[in-house]
């Protein structure tokens, strides 16, 4: 898995408090989602593209990213302006184009593109291990911050035995085909993964029993705002808040 | 009951999983002070079962399980069990789930009550007894398989336990890990150590006695190749 | 099959956030603390299994598997599915942030029910071929469950979505069938192999005196889920004409009306004859240039458009004059006023001193052409039209989708409730 790919780093966003970006990401999401006039998406996107260059990743990697998830926008590219009823701007052999499918098409894929970049600059910054830490400190149910942290930590010790097992029956002449012994064989991979999980999830259980584990994760890392903190909450706090404020009073139109 | 000279007693235990089918019958076994054991038998034979039933992680059919004296009843006998009888478990990952190999360490230390600073003290002391204390700051899944085995070891004896229960501690290690390992263990001053491995190297290092679980039930093992071995290396 | 961000409209958004609040809640209440590292290690394993291939002819699809999760973890699939998507949002930046609660409503909500339905069925930890055709029928619906669910929100999300909704839907068909196929061999496989993934779990939940209510509470999620946006966004557009100009109104389904929404009019060339906005009352009137049939569409932001045609079949009175139509949207804050004046009289004359202006000198003149009764008529007529249009208002209002979308309201709030609850008791 391309995990975690850009976690690694020492950009300003990369040393950044982990909650505070956590904050951000959300905060500014929701509002960037709730935007609907095509000034503000513009600057929305214009101000994440720009939140994503100071993360310093890589340019080539981003476009990677950012074309995979632009294949679903392409697809609403290719229906929208079709199937929206409004304004006919020209036609397409039987189908009609009409402006108003192309705004709406335009937007979303303005909104979506501003809320990736801003999520992979506050977010893919960091690594699981610390957003979840994070968690546990902003006071998300302990039973959820435990529930993701145990899977996230066992995601790559049974993508490991998946690959094995993969590799163990292409070994015995496996190919994948449109028949019954290609799904049969799928479902007993799927249900021996099913049966590893469990079973390791009760060994490791018992192993945290042998350690003396009665139900309460001690926290050991404790996070101190720094004043970078302090000035990406402020930073990204005015920017959300004057985004809602401008759509919520419906200037510019 | 010679619970005042026993480390672990186990009288009568009968053991089968809900397939139904016989684990362990009428077990017994016990384990006097200074005793160092090893428990060999095929794969299957229930040797993990039976670690698992000394620490109460699965309970027993019938029989009864006696831990310094105490006889093992509830999960709260139990608690108490855990924290002077340290297993390692067979696979390394089945023990390491923190983000950080410290924290993995301080993880026993800090349920046992310590405070977190004494619990790093702790963590970061018995890592540097095993000479790993460069390893204080990756993370566990990311290690390889011999220094995930230190890492696991370092998580039981940073609790610092009596009684050491070892589940095929050398599986899939290099001669050199190997060494390591019988060089810790063997430097760790315990009452007890009870070893189930295949691997003549560490068994005959760290044991003076073997036993062999087969048919469901426990023999003594009597080799006069394996005394003589084990001599030698003791001696060194 | 996750949406993707900025495409959803807010209110879809809240209602999936709310959903998943209260299914997490429940999930999360229901999880034993030693249960934890179970949960985690059958999530991840499913996270694994979604990202198996099969081929399906020419191409591949990946697994779901969401139904054989339901069959497992029951309510638990709640978090295990918020997680698998939080991770995958945070990894691969599908789906996203603000689309979390409504995909996984999508995907968690049929889950739930696929295991309520299936687990009575394997309870003899037998793999009997009913047992095995119930888990995989229930795989297949819980499939088209939840991309009816997805086109759902598409569609409510904006009228040129509906289109990609089908076609997800439709999509999901064939998928369907192999997630059949899949699920029942791997139930077979689980009840041979360990019965006590299956079973195990079933038998530590005590599933059979919660289980009525946890149906009933899965169902009702599940239909407040569609019944709030059917309710709160359908866009109207009413346009009549009284002989001098066309008036229009537009309005939700809920009432509200589609204030400050650009209001285009084509002929029937296609040729754009007028464009303007309504006003707070949703309302806005022009003078048309001629005779004809003219298109309008209103757009009431994020999607939603609503269209009518409106005849106009006598030239428009007010033409020569020129009194127009730009006066009434200019000077907005004036027609605002007036409109309240006229209030005390009562709403239905509302629009009427709009047209009498223009009609009065015609109204003077002593002989009364057919043609002038017919205008006349008309404007008398005006105020029984809008009282038809209050009608159909009324009409959309009131019904079971309210009465629904008045539960999953309070679902919602009880969900968040219940999570605090949770939240403190764990705390303390
Ligand atoms: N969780 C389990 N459920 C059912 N059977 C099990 C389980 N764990 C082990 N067994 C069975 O119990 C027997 C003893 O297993 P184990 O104690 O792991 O053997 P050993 O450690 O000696 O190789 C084996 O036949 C094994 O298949
Ligand atoms: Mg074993």
């Amino acid at each position: 898995m391309t995990c975690e790919a850009f976690s690694s780093g020492s950009s300003y966003l990369h040393r950044a408090d982990p909650r505070v970006k956590i904050l951000c990401a959300i905060f500014y999401s929701v509002v960037v989602a709730c935007l609907s006039g095509m000034p503000l998406q513009y600057a929305a996107f214009i101000f994440s593209a720009i939140l994503l260059s100071t993360a310093r990743i890589p340019f080539r990697m981003i476009l990677r990213r950012l074309a995979v998830v632009n294949v679903f926008v392409l697809a609403l590219w290719l229906v929208i302006p079709f199937s929206t009823p409004g304004h006919v701007l020209f036609h397409a052999g039987p189908l009609d184009v009409s402006s108003e499918g192309i705004c709406a098409a335009f937007s979303i894929t303005l909104k979506c593109n501003a809320i990736i970049m801003a999520n992979l600059a506050l977010l893919s910054t960091s690594s699981m291990f610390s957003l979840a830490h994070s968690l546990a400190h902003l006071k998300v149910h302990s039973k959820l911050v435990q529930l993701f942290f145990f899977t996230w930590r066992y995601l790559h010790v049974l993508e490991d035995e998946h690959r094995r097992m993969v590799q163990a029956i292409r070994i015995r002449g496996f190919s994948p085909r449109t028949d019954m012994l290609t799904y049969r064989t799928y479902a007993y991979l799927v249900g021996l993964l099913f049966v590893r999980g469990y079973e390791r999830g009760e060994r490791v259980y018992k192993a945290m029993l042998c350690r003396g584990f009665d139900g309460t994760f001690w926290l050991l890392h404790h996070f101190h705002l720094h004043g970078r903190d302090i000035i990406l909450a402020v930073v990204m706090g005015l920017v959300t808040v004057a985004l809602a404020g401008m759509e919520w009073m419906g200037i510019p139109h | 009951m010679d619970g005042n000279t026993s480390l672990i007693h186990l009288e009568n235990i009968n053991f089968s999983y809900s397939s139904g089918q016989l684990v362990l019958d009428d077990v017994n076994l016990t384990m006097e002070e200074g005793a160092r054991i090893a428990l060999k038998g095929g794969n299957g034979a229930g040797k993990t079962t039976l670690f698992h039933i000394i620490l109460g992680l699965i309970r027993p059919l019938s029989g009864s399980v006696t831990v310094m004296g105490r006889t093992c009843v509830g999960e709260e006998d139990f608690k108490q069990v855990r924290r002077q009888v340290g297993l390692v478990f067979q696979d390394p990952d089945d023990q390491l789930f923190c983000p950080t190999v410290i924290e993995d360490v301080a993880f026993g230390p800090l349920n046992m009550g310590l405070k977190s600073s004494e619990a790093i003290e702790r963590a970061d002391s018995t890592l540097s007894s095993l000479g790993i204390s460069h390893l204080r700051d990756r993370v566990p899944y990311r290690l390889s398989g011999g220094e995930k085995r230190l890492v696991s070891v370092a998580t039981v004896l940073s609790m610092k336990p009596d009684v050491l229960l070892l589940d095929e501690p050398t599986v899939g290690l290099d001669q050199w890990v190997t060494e390591r390992l019988i060089r810790v263990i063997r430097d760790y001053p315990c009452r007890g150590l009870l070893l189930i491995s295949h691997d003549s190297r560490i068994a005959d290092a760290l044991t003076t006695r073997s036993l062999v679980l087969k048919g469901h039930k426990i023999e003594e093992e009597c080799l006069a190749v394996n005394s003589q071995s084990r001599v030698s290396v003791s001696g060194s | 099959m996750h949406i993707s961000e900025g495409v959803l409209t807010p209110e879809i958004l809240v209602i999936g956030a709310a959903g998943a609040a209260v299914g997490l809640a429940i999930g999360l209440n229901g999880l034993k603390s030693e249960d934890i590292p179970k949960v985690a290690l059958l999530t991840a394993a499913f996270f694994v299994a979604s990202l198996i291939h099969v081929p399906v002819g020419p191409s591949s699809a990946h697994l779901i598997l969401n139904g054989l999760l339901g069959v497992i973890l029951g309510w638990q699939a709640f978090p295990a599915i918020f997680i698998g998507l939080t991770l995958q949002a945070v990894l691969f930046q599908f789906g996203g942030l603000t689309t979390l609660g409504v995909n996984t409503m999508n995907m968690a909500l049929p889950a739930v029910l696929a295991g309520f339905v299936v687990r009575p069925f394997l309870k003899s930890g037998r793999p009997t071929p009913l047992a095995l055709i119930v888990s995989g029928l229930m795989a297949a619906c819980c499939i088209m469950l939840s991309a009816l669910m997805v086109s759902l929100a598409l569609a409510f999300s904006g009228q040129g979505l509906e289109a990609i909704g089908k076609l997800i839907f439709m999509v999901h068909i064939p998928i369907a069938a192999i997630e059949a196929v899949i699920t029942a061999s791997v139930v077979g496989f689980l009840l041979k192999v360990k019965p006590e993934v299956i079973v195990g779990e079933q038998m530590n939940r005590k599933q059979d005196t919660k289980g009525r209510t946890g149906v009933a509470a899965a169902v009702l999620l599940f239909l407040s889920l569609f019944a709030v946006p059917a309710h709160a966004h359908k866009v109207n557009v009413f346009a009549w004409y009284d002989g001098s100009k066309v008036e229009l109104e537009g309005y939700f389904s809920s009432g509200v009306k589609a204030m400050s929404s650009p209001v285009t009019v084509t002929d029937e060339a296609g040729k754009e004859v007028f464009r303007g906005k309504t006003d707070d009352k949703g309302r806005l009137s022009f003078v048309p240039p001629g005779k004809g049939k003219y298109h309008v569409v209103l757009n009431a932001g994020m999607g939603h458009m609503a269209e009518t045609d409106v005849e106009v079949d006598t030239e428009p009175v007010g033409k020569a004059g020129g009194v127009a139509a730009p006066a009434t949207e200019k000077t907005l804050p004036q027609t605002q006023a007036r409109d309240k004046s006229v209030e005390p009289a009562g709403s239905v004359r509302g629009a009427a001193p709009v047209a009498s202006g223009a009609a009065s000198a015609s109204e003077l003149q002593a002989c009364v052409t057919p043609h002038e009764m017919e205008q006349i008529l008309d404007q008398r007529l005006s105020p029984i039209r809008r009282e038809l249009m209050v009608l159909a208002e009324e009409r959309d209002k009131i019904g079971m989708s309210d009465v629904i979308s008045g539960f999953g309201y309070i679902m919602g709030l009880m969900g968040i409730a219940l999570y605090i609850s949770v939240k403190r008791k764990e705390n303390s």
